[in-house]
């Protein structure tokens, strides 16, 4: 069959896919994969084209063979290379096709089938590749990581997601915040995703054959039973999708006076129905509890971004619990659903502070999660030590006879009256007793709790029976599962004519138990309840009305998934930062990683690093064992001196597009990291042929005319050369003693540090280079130029070769220094590029901050500071530097006129941070002198004008400067500078 | 919303615990292994105690006697600790601040795969009986605390367990098996470690197990130190957590010096430690250790243990046989195939027992 009998074919194949589509599924678009051809046609229509383009240039009246060919290359797709892939295996159209030519075709594919039309970010930045990738479906690199994510929220499903697969799409992006950049793109296209993931689930089901053709989603389904786990996972969360699409209403039950409630009150209703209020717990410390330790233990919080997921950057920032040590969360370590995490408090958060405080806050989140994560209203709280010494929280303040109790107070009382001794809590702000109270209460005492708050519990018991529940506070408050149907004891102590126990204040959920003797249990099943915050009342039926005996709180929660990893029950705790780090940040030493376990226990770590998706890994290397606790800068020594440094992994990470590290610490379990290369439309790829390294520019940004690309050598950094790549290959040689390549296309940009060739280096001088900046203009605009080169230079990528990033860092010295010879002059520059060896003190340099009779104590004072200054945090540096500017400058005290005196009350007025105040200047001016290359960033849009200020007032210039090349000198005696330019100045 | 009887509450709770197709109700070690699993995926990090409060706690109302069902927990907790899906591990802190209790952690889910092609089956899923397809889950075989999934023909197991992301564990790192040591050489150096210690002074809560006393009732062997002279396996308790495992020296009952176990640089787990010397001491004393070896069902013998033996002797007589319901006074006892019987002779022997006449067999 030639080309446009195969166009004829498909164009008869869409025409009918359409009209089906349209009548079984409206609007639902089809997609180009959906062709419906056998592997034997596949395979004749690709060399049908490979024949035709080997001759001649591809026709427009064989669109659909090119637009269904390119869709398949795409279903491939891995996320490296669409069009070397395409290009090599179409010998011919390099001279005699054009990408756009390609992306023509699928628009007229969209207009006359009703085809998937691409669209948000991804599609502009990727403006023809993601024609092919988009008809592709589902590429396959991209199906696993969606099966994991519909097996995560597969108790979230609705029939409203079956209904409207947009809504369906938005659940899986908001859920899609710890996947690979190239997952979350797919999931911007949320009516698209939506679509394909409602195919996947109901399959098979009624109405589903509408949403994909039918061959085509058994194609997908094939390839992802090829992996076990993707696999199992589709086939559970299958099962959930089609029993919850089938019957409507089991979607989160609102709590009573939902439907009058407003908008902002319905979502803290939302919030409290999932149950996740943090919980107390109390560890005893001591012998015959003497003393205890204060935990918190806060749930599992997935389940909230499901149901917010307009606050996901907020809720996915680092967190902080009130009252802990300060230390921070990594990113989304609260949100993995593997369970609840314990903080130990070491300070009694206040009534009205938030337990959880996001880095990013929002006054929105703020407001919803004050619903649920504060402490319950003091001035008491109520634990009972249970039979394995723990002491629990009880929320409901009751008390029963026979039991022991810890009662923490904010107030220092003794309670006398209830025969309480004290005992000691390693948390500050509170104070604790600890009291028993006797199998029979007098009066008295029951008056004396009474007086406390606490009420005694009734004469029914209640507990979670058969089997134990997910949470269990010993008295009124337990947890369960959507998945089971909870049975609960119940035994009172005296004879009752009628009891009956109902669920909330729902007639149809109630139970008439008949008459209850005195000590002996009665056991009930609950119902499988959807997830949410309930009440089993227990009452006795009297001829006067019914008298409630008891009441159990029930909280319903829906089930965690395991994944392979550490959980929080298991032996190892693994936090990294950011949550899913790409390659490059792997490899340049930007990625915080921690491995927490049984102290000593030792963990060997693997890296792999792949080429190919489906292909096995290019390198697999096994590092020497690490002790537990891997901290960050452990792991990051180990990595570099074990992997980063030697040569071949070097070559090995320029060709990878993926790396794995698998930590395995025998039956304590195993983690495991993937980062994948950063998925940017505009890229540059370094291969080897022998000494010579070629530069190869990947531009998916289907741009034209082609990227311009500049060239920046080390010797003189701010001098821009224009290069010309290949047209053809785009492929463009580095010169022997390397450089920085700067491509430009549209909105895009990309850079790469190449090094010199390796051959180069005969003598130990050779590794050294002195950047010069050429420039001698001084001038804020001078100034502004050379932080945008700074930007430019610390942004670029490196390459594996470890001389890229010794380059870099030389590169970003010179600026720096250059920066302060702009801004300070040409003394400064001298004193600066002479300072002499063993000059601790930094006298040449204190001299030469000012020679001013009235500003020479501003660089006296940091001088004599400097050992203060050092071990104080950056906060506290800047506060100080403020300080002396303003006694020694004489600059106007912060934010002066900010100030207004209401009546009595001093109310500072929320003012923008600008280049005039005093406070901002100090900071951006340290910064500037520190990490130039993120001050920028920080400044937003007002470099220029504090670059100005700071052209001005160059002692201020100087003197920062030199308090943080004081410090860093003090510093680096101790530390190793890792990733910051200055030792002791890290502002991440 | 119904109500159940007894019964009824045993047969839903036991069908929770996917082994409704046993014939089983809340008291068969099965069950009680399959709840600590299932109450260790909800409240790891913990003490030996919270597990077993969680466990005893649902069984009020259900079973006749409260005090030998908390027996029957404790002695399948011990063994869920020894065949590796519960681990004793010091407590750690994420900020540094070692806390150093020892806890029970839940192992991850993980699998020894045996020669015959079949796996044992270790680890602990929260929220879940298994992390296996359902399929799965349904040819699985309960013996006591014991899982194995047997192979099928057509599939690759290992593999595939693997690619579910289970742990595969080596056998010879699962058992965690020492070098072999004579009593003697074992004892020497322990107690070269007990004398090297700093003086103790009063130790709060230790208990110690009295060498004195008969071998064959392990739990009548502990008592609080009164007049003792010597060196004994002994615990001492900790605010919260499991109680510590100890060697100390004692002079008229009162502690002299006393060592941690397991000590330094040993991979064992405490109680292992603990029972290994015991064994050594009763050696050397003169009283050994008895098992026992009865004749099986076709092709099998019986072995009967009548005092704790470390984890890695326990695993190993797992992943060869099989365990079965306790009987006779024993502790712990196994069906082993015929054909293993010599090198386990061998290897009781390298575990310093003594083989215990048949006719000393209580009914």
């Amino acid at each position: 069959m030639n080309l446009s009998a195969w166009h004829d074919r498909l164009k008869r194949h869409f025409e009918d896919l359409r009209r089906s589509r349209s009548a079984s599924a409206g609007d639902k678009p089809v997609f180009a994969l959906e062709h419906g051809l056998s592997t034997d046609e596949l395979r004749a229509l690709s060399a049908e084209i490979r024949l035709h383009i080997a001759n001649h240039e591809p026709a427009s009246n064989h669109a659909l063979p090119w637009v269904v060919y390119a869709a398949e290359i795409g279903y491939r797709y891995a996320g490296d290379e669409y069009w070397q892939t395409f290009e090599e295996e179409t010998p011919g159209w390099l001279t005699r096709g054009h990408r756009e030519w390609v992306r023509d075709q699928f628009r007229w594919f969209c207009d006359q089938f009703h085809g998937a039309c691409p669209s948000g970010s991804w599609a502009s930045h990727f403006s023809i590749i993601c024609w092919p990738i988009t008809h592709a479906i589902l590429p396959r690199d991209l199906q696993q990581q969606l099966a994991r994510i519909l097996y995560q929220l597969r108790h979230s499903f609705s029939a409203h997601h079956f209904e409207s697969p947009s809504a369906l799409g938005k659940l899986i992006e908001t859920r899609s915040w710890d996947a690979t950049s190239r997952f979350k793109n797919l999931a911007q296209e949320t009516a698209l995703v939506g679509q394909i993931a409602a195919a996947l689930l109901l399959e098979g089901e009624q109405g589903s054959a509408g949403l994909l053709l039918p061959a085509t989603l058994k194609r997908i389904g094939d390839d992802l039973d090829h992996e076990r786990r993707a696999r199992e996972w589709l086939r559970r969360a299958r099962h959930l999708a089609q029993e919850r699409a089938r019957f409507r209403g089991l979607s989160t039950p609102r709590p009573a006076g939902y439907a009058d409630s407003s908008r902002t009150e319905r979502a803290r209703e939302e919030v409290a129905a999932l149950g996740i209020e943090p919980r107390l717990v109390l560890y005893p410390n001591g012998p015959e509890d003497s003393s205890w330790d204060v935990w918190l233990e806060i749930p599992d919080l997935s389940h909230l971004l499901e149901r917010f997921p307009a606050y996901r950057d907020a809720l996915t920032s680092r967190c902080g619990v009130a009252g802990s040590s300060g230390r921070l969360l990594a990113r989304g370590f609260l949100f993995q659903g593997k369970g609840s995490h314990r903080i130990r408090l070491g300070r009694w958060p206040r009534h009205d502070e938030l337990l959880l405080k996001f880095e990013e806050s929002l006054p929105q989140v703020e407001y919803l999660l004050r619903s649920e994560c504060l402490l319950r209203p003091g001035p008491i709280w109520l634990f009972r030590i249970a039979s394995d010494r723990l002491a629990y929280e009880l929320r409901s303040l009751r008390v029963r006879p026979g039991q022991r109790y810890v009662l923490v107070s904010t107030a220092d009382s003794i309670y006398s009256a209830i025969g309480a001794h004290r005992t000691s809590l390693s948390c500050e702000g509170v104070h604790a007793v600890v009291f028993d109270l006797p199998s029979a209460l007098s009066q008295e005492l029951a008056d004396a709790l009474k007086g406390l708050g606490l009420t005694q519990a009734k004469n029914i018991q209640v507990w979670p029976a058969g089997l134990a529940a997910a949470e269990w506070d010993g008295e009124g408050h337990g947890e369960w599962l959507s998945t089971e149907k909870p049975c609960i004891g119940i035994r009172g102590d005296h004879d009752l004519s009628a009891v009956k126990v109902a669920i909330g204040l729902d007639a149809l959920k109630e139970l008439d138990l008949g008459p209850m003797k005195s000590g002996a249990p009665i056991f009930i099943e609950l119902p499988t309840l959807p997830a949410g915050a309930y009440k089993l009342r227990v009452s006795a039926c009297e001829h006067t009305g019914d008298e409630l005996l008891g009441e159990l709180d029930l909280v319903i929660r829906e089930p965690q998934e395991w994944a392979p990893g550490a959980t929080p029950q298991g032996p190892l705790v693994f936090q990294v930062e950011p949550s899913v780090p790409t390659l490059e940040q792997l490899w340049e030493g930007r990625v915080e990683l921690e491995l927490h376990g049984p102290l000593g226990r030792a963990v060997v770590c693997t890296v792999k690093l792949f080429e190919k998706e489906d292909a096995p890994p290019i390198v697999s290397k096994e590092l020497p064992p690490l002790q537990l606790p891997v901290t960050p800068s452990g792991w990051k020594a180990h990595f570099s001196k074990h992997f980063r440094e030697m040569e071949t992994f070097q070559n090995a990470y320029d060709a990878s597009r993926a790396c794995e590290l698998e930590f395995r610490a025998e039956e304590l379990g195993a983690v495991f990291l993937t980062c994948e290369r950063e998925f940017t439309p505009l890229r540059w790829v370094l291969r080897r042929e022998g000494p010579r390294q070629m530069l190869i520019l990947v531009d998916d940004t289907g741009g034209s005319p082609p990227a311009a690309v500049d060239q920046f050598r080390f010797k003189t950094p701010d001098v821009r050369q224009r290069s010309h790549p290949d047209l053809a290959t785009r492929t463009m040689e580095v010169p022997k003693d390397g450089a920085m390549f700067v491509a430009r296309q549209g909105d895009s940009t990309a850079a790469v540090i190449a090094p010199p060739e390796r051959r180069t280096f005969t003598k130990l001088e050779d590794l050294g280079c002195n950047p010069q900046i050429l420039s001698r203009t001084r001038s804020p605009d001078a100034a502004a130029w050379i932080v945008q080169l700074i930007e430019l230079w610390s942004c670029a990528r490196l390459t594996g070769n470890l001389l890229s990033q010794t380059r870099q860092r030389q590169v970003l010295y010179a600026l720096t220094r250059h920066l302060f010879y702009v801004l300070g002059g040409e003394g400064w520059e001298e004193a600066e590029a002479s300072i002499p060896d063993g000059d601790e003190e930094f006298e040449h340099l204190k001299r030469a901050v000012s020679s001013k009779f009235e500003e020479r104590g501003f660089a006296a004072k940091i001088a004599l500071e400097c050992a203060a200054l050092m071990a104080s945090t950056k906060e506290q540096r800047i506060q100080r530097f403020t300080s002396y500017a303003r006694s020694f400058l004489h600059l106007p005290r912060a934010s002066e006129e900010s100030m207004q005196n209401i009546g009595a009350t001093l109310v500072r007025k929320q003012v923008e941070r600008t280049p005039d105040d005093p406070d901002w200047l100090c900071e951006f001016a340290i910064r500037l002198a520190s990490d130039p290359t993120r001050a920028a960033a920080w400044a937003r849009g007002a470099t220029l004008g504090g670059l100005t200020k700071l052209y001005e007032r160059p002692v201020l210039a100087r003197a920062a400067r030199f308090l943080v090349l004081a410090v860093s000198r003090k510093v680096e005696n101790r530390v190793t500078c890792g990733g910051r330019l200055y030792a002791g100045w890290d502002w991440e | 919303m119904r109500q159940l009887s007894v019964e009824e509450v045993h047969a839903t709770a036991v069908a929770e615990l996917g082994l409704g197709s046993l014939p089983l109700d809340l008291e068969a070690s099965e069950s009680i292994a399959a709840a600590l699993r299932r109450a260790a995926g909800f409240f790891c990090p913990c003490s030996a105690r919270t597990l077993i409060r969680a466990v005893l706690r649902p069984l009020d109302g259900l079973v006749s006697d409260l005090g030998a069902a908390e027996e029957a927990i404790e002695t399948t907790l011990d063994a869920l600790v020894a065949h590796g899906d519960l681990l004793e591990q010091r407590e750690f802190s994420v900020e540094g601040d070692g806390i150093g209790r020892v806890l029970l952690f839940a192992a991850p889910p993980s699998f020894v795969a045996r020669s015959s092609g079949a796996a044992l089956l270790l680890g602990i899923t929260r929220d879940q009986v298994s992390p296996l397809p359902e399929e799965w889950q349904a040819r699985i075989e309960y013996v006591g605390h014991v899982r194995r999934l047997p192979a099928n023909v057509s599939e690759s197991l290992h593999a595939d367990l693997v690619q579910l992301g289970l742990i595969e564990l080596s056998y010879k790192a699962w058992l965690k098996a020492p070098p072999v040591e004579t009593p003697a050489q074992y004892l020497a150096r322990m107690n070269a470690l007990v004398e090297s210690a700093a003086p103790s002074g009063e130790i709060p809560g230790l208990t110690i197990l009295d060498s004195a006393r008969p071998v064959r009732y392990y739990r009548g062997r502990w008592v609080e130190p009164k007049a003792q002279s010597g060196r004994f396996v002994a615990r001492r308790s900790q605010a919260y957590g499991a109680d510590l495992w100890c060697y100390v020296s004692l002079h008229n009952g009162y502690p002299v010096r006393f060592i941690d176990l397991p000590p330094s640089g040993s991979k064992a787990h405490g109680c292992d430690e603990a029972w290994r010397l015991q064994l050594a001491i009763d050696f050397q004393r003169g009283q050994p250790q008895l098992f026992m070896l009865l004749p099986g069902p076709a092709g099998t013998r019986l072995l009967k243990v009548f005092s704790p033996v470390p984890g890695w002797a326990t695993r190993r007589w797992g992943a060869i046989g099989e365990s079965i319901p306790r009987s006779g006074g024993c502790l712990f006892a196994y069906r082993l195939p015929e054909q293993e019987i010599e090198e386990e002779l061998r290897f009781l022997g390298e575990l310093w027992l003594s083989e215990a006449s048949v006719s000393a067999e209580r009914p």
